[in-house]
C-alpha cells in the first residue's frame, strides 16, 4: 500500500470555477435584493428597499447590470466546458445524473433514518451537489430567457406573441423566488450551516479540499485518485480517469498543509 | 484703422440698445406689478367675503343643513387658481348674494363645468370628441373635469398633490374603472415600476390618452387593436405588430387570455412548495442522524 499523507489536500475548484461561482453568487444576490422590490411592489417593504437603491428605475439599472454579470458568468461556463474537453482531449460526465445517485439517495435516506449504519460512498459529485448544479443550469434558462425578453420587449415581441411573454414574466419572478428560497435553506445549509462546515465551507474561496474531508464526503472518489492497490506516484496519474476528477499532477496542484 | 470706429460705434449702438430695453423692460414690470396687485386684491376681496361662511369646517364629513359648505383655504391657495376669484368658476354667485337656485353634488359639478372651459377652451374642444364627453353631451353619468381634477385643490400635473401626477393618476381613473383595471395594471411591469415611485413608466394616460380618451372599439383610439404598436411605439423602440397580438389588462384566470400566465404561477408555486418541502425534510433528516449520533457518542 503506498502511503498517503493524511494532512494532504486536494483542489476540488480550479480557478475559473471558483470565478465562476464568485461571479453567479455576487450576481444572484443583487439581483435577489434588487428584484424582489419589483416583485413586491405593492408592499411598504418593498418600496423602501427600492428607494433604498435609489429608487424604481436605478433599481432596475442595478437589476440589469448584475443581470450581465450573471449571464457572462453562464457564458464563460459554458466555454469553460468547452475548452476543459479540449485541452484535456476527452469528456467528463462527471455532473450528468446516474443511477448511483438515486442509489446513493436511497441509500443515504435509510442511514438518515436509522435504517442502515452505512453512508453512502458519493464519487466526485454527490446528488445533492448535482441537484445544485442542474437547479442553476434549468433555472438560468428560466430566469436568464425570460429576463432577456423583459430586457429587449422588442426584440421579444417579434418573436413572441403576448401570452408567451407575460407567462414567461410570470416565471421569471416565480423562479427567482424559488431559487432565493434553495439556497438560503438548502445551499446555505449544506455549505454554511451543517455543523461539518459551520460557518462555512472554505471551499469556494481557496479551492482545496482536505484528504479527511474527501475521505467522508467523496470517499470513492478518494478512492479512485488514491487507487486501492499499490501505485507509484506516476503510475496512480494513470489509475484515475484523468477527465472525471481532479486534473491532479504530482507536485503541481496538490498542496501540503505541513 | 476704420474698423476699430465701426467695432466702437456697434458696441456703444449695443449698449445704448439693452439700456433702453431695460428701461423699457423695468417700467412693464412696474406697470405689471401694480396690476397684479391691483386684479388680487380685487380676488381677495371677492374670495374673503365668500370665506366668511364657507370656512366654517363641520365638526363631521359631509354637508351640515343650513351651513355653508366648507372650503379648505389652505387647499385653495396652494392650487394653480389660488389667484382667481371664487365667481369666476360659481359664475352665477356674487359676494353677499345667495344664488336663487342651490345646487350641490353632480348637478354643481355639471354647472362649473362650464365655467373650467372658458379659459380652457382649447381642452373642451378635444374634451367634446372624447368618450367621456360625447356621453356628457347625451346627458349621461361620465367624468367630468372636477373628477379627475378635483375642485378646489387642482394642481400642476408635476406636483405630486396633484390627482394626475402619474403615482396618483390611476388611483384617480380606478375610481370609475374598476378593480379589475386596477388589479391588471399593477401585476403589469408598468404598474410594478410607478408603485416603486417611477415617472417614467406608463400610467393609465399614457396608453389611452387623457383629455380625447376614446374606447377600444373606435378607430381613432390609441387603444385600438391597429393603433396598439404604435403607441406602444411612444415609449418603446418600434412598432411590433406582436404588441397588440394578444389581451392587455388580461386577468389571472383558469380559462381566458391570462391562462397561460396563472397555469405558469400556479407550476411554479407547486414546483417550489414541493421543492423547498423536501429539502427541508433532507436537511432536517441529516440533522436528526447527527443529534442522534451525538447522543450515542456521549451514552
Amino acid at each position: 500500500m503506498r502511503s498517503v499523507d493524511p494532512k494532504r489536500e486536494y483542489e476540488r475548484f480550479d480557478i475559473h470555477q471558483r470565478i465562476q461561482h464568485i461571479m453567479m453568487f455576487t450576481s444572484f444576490i443583487v439581483c435577489s435584493f434588487t428584484g424582489l422590490p419589483i416583485k413586491y411592489a405593492y408592499t411598504g417593504w418593498g418600496q423602501r428597499l427600492a428607494a433604498l437603491f435609489g429608487g424604481a428605475d436605478t433599481d432596475l439599472k442595478i437589476h440589469l447590470a448584475s443581470a450581465a454579470v450573471m449571464l457572462a458568468c453562464c457564458v464563460y461556463h459554458l466555454i469553460y466546458l468547452v475548452a476543459i474537453m479540449a485541452r484535456k482531449k476527452t469528456r467528463s460526465w462527471a455532473t450528468l445524473p446516474s443511477p448511483k445517485d438515486f442509489t446513493d439517495l436511497a441509500d443515504n435516506l435509510r442511514f438518515m433514518l436509522g435504517l442502515s449504519k452505512q453512508e453512502p460512498r458519493f464519487d466526485r459529485f454527490s446528488y445533492k451537489e448535482k441537484f445544485d448544479y442542474w437547479a442553476v443550469f434549468w433555472g438560468i434558462f428560466i430566469i436568464g430567457g425570460s429576463g432577456l425578453m423583459m430586457w429587449f420587449p422588442d426584440v421579444a415581441a417579434l418573436l413572441a406573441p403576448r401570452w408567451v411573454i407575460d407567462a414567461s414574466r410570470a416565471a421569471h419572478s416565480d423562479e427567482a423566488v424559488l431559487a432565493i428560497v434553495v439556497i438560503a435553506f438548502w445551499h446555505f445549509y449544506n455549505v454554511h450551516f451543517s455543523p461539518t462546515f459551520f460557518p462555512m465551507n472554505k471551499l469556494w474561496y481557496n479551492g482545496k479540499i482536505s484528504r479527511e474531508s474527501m475521505a467522508h464526503e467523496h470517499p470513492a472518489e478518494l478512492e479512485r485518485i488514491e487507487g486501492s492497490g499499490t501505485k507509484t506516484e506516476a503510475g496512480f496519474k494513470g489509475s484515475m480517469s484523468a477527465s472525471d476528477s481532479l486534473e491532479l499532477m504530482p507536485g503541481e496542484k496538490i498542496s501540503h498543509r505541513s | 484703422m476704420t474698423w476699430k470706429k465701426w467695432a466702437l460705434g456697434a458696441c456703444a449702438a449695443l449698449v445704448l440698445l439693452m439700456l433702453s430695453g431695460m428701461t423699457a423692460l423695468a417700467d412693464t414690470r412696474v406697470n405689471l406689478d401694480e396690476l397684479t396687485k391691483k386684479r388680487l386684491a380685487e380676488t381677495e376681496a371677492i374670495n374673503q367675503a365668500c370665506l366668511k361662511c364657507h370656512n366654517q369646517k363641520p365638526e363631521t364629513a359631509g354637508r351640515v343643513p343650513g351651513q355653508a359648505p366648507y372650503v379648505d383655504p389652505d387647499h385653495y391657495r396652494q392650487s394653480v387658481h389660488a389667484t382667481i376669484a371664487c365667481t369666476q368658476c360659481h359664475e352665477d354667485v356674487q359676494p353677499g348674494n345667495k344664488p336663487s337656485v342651490i345646487v350641490g353634488g353632480r348637478e354643481l359639478a355639471k354647472k362649473v363645468d362650464k365655467s373650467c372651459q372658458k379659459c380652457h377652451a382649447d381642452i373642451a374642444k378635444v374634451y367634446e370628441t372624447s368618450s367621456h364627453g360625447k356621453l356628457f353631451q347625451e346627458g349621461k353619468e361620465t367624468a367630468l373635469c372636477s373628477d379627475c381634477h378635483g375642485s378646489h385643490n387642482i394642481r400642476k400635473t408635476s406636483d405630486p398633490e396633484s390627482l394626475v401626477y402619474p403615482l396618483n393618476s390611476v388611483q384617480t381613473c380606478v375610481k370609475c374603472h374598476g378593480y379589475k383595471y386596477e388589479e391588471t395594471y399593477e401585476e403589469s411591469f408598468h404598474g410594478r415600476a410607478v408603485h416603486l415611485g417611477s415617472l417614467t413608466a406608463a400610467t393609465c394616460v399614457s396608453c389611452h390618452g387623457s383629455h380625447g380618451i376614446l374606447g377600444p372599439e373606435d378607430p381613432a383610439s390609441s387603444v385600438n387593436k391597429a393603433n396598439v404598436p404604435e403607441t406602444c411605439a411612444q415609449c418603446h423602440l418600434k412598432a411590433r405588430p406582436n404588441f397588440s397580438n394578444g389581451t392587455e389588462h388580461a386577468e389571472l384566470k383558469p380559462e381566458g387570455p391570462g391562462a397561460t400566465t396563472y397555469w405558469t404561477l400556479k407550476f411554479f408555486t407547486w414546483l417550489t412548495i414541493v421543492v423547498v418541502t423536501l429539502l427541508l425534510i433532507h436537511v432536517e433528516m441529516e440533522l436528526w442522524r447527527r443529534y442522534q449520533n451525538i447522543n450515542k457518542h456521549k451514552g
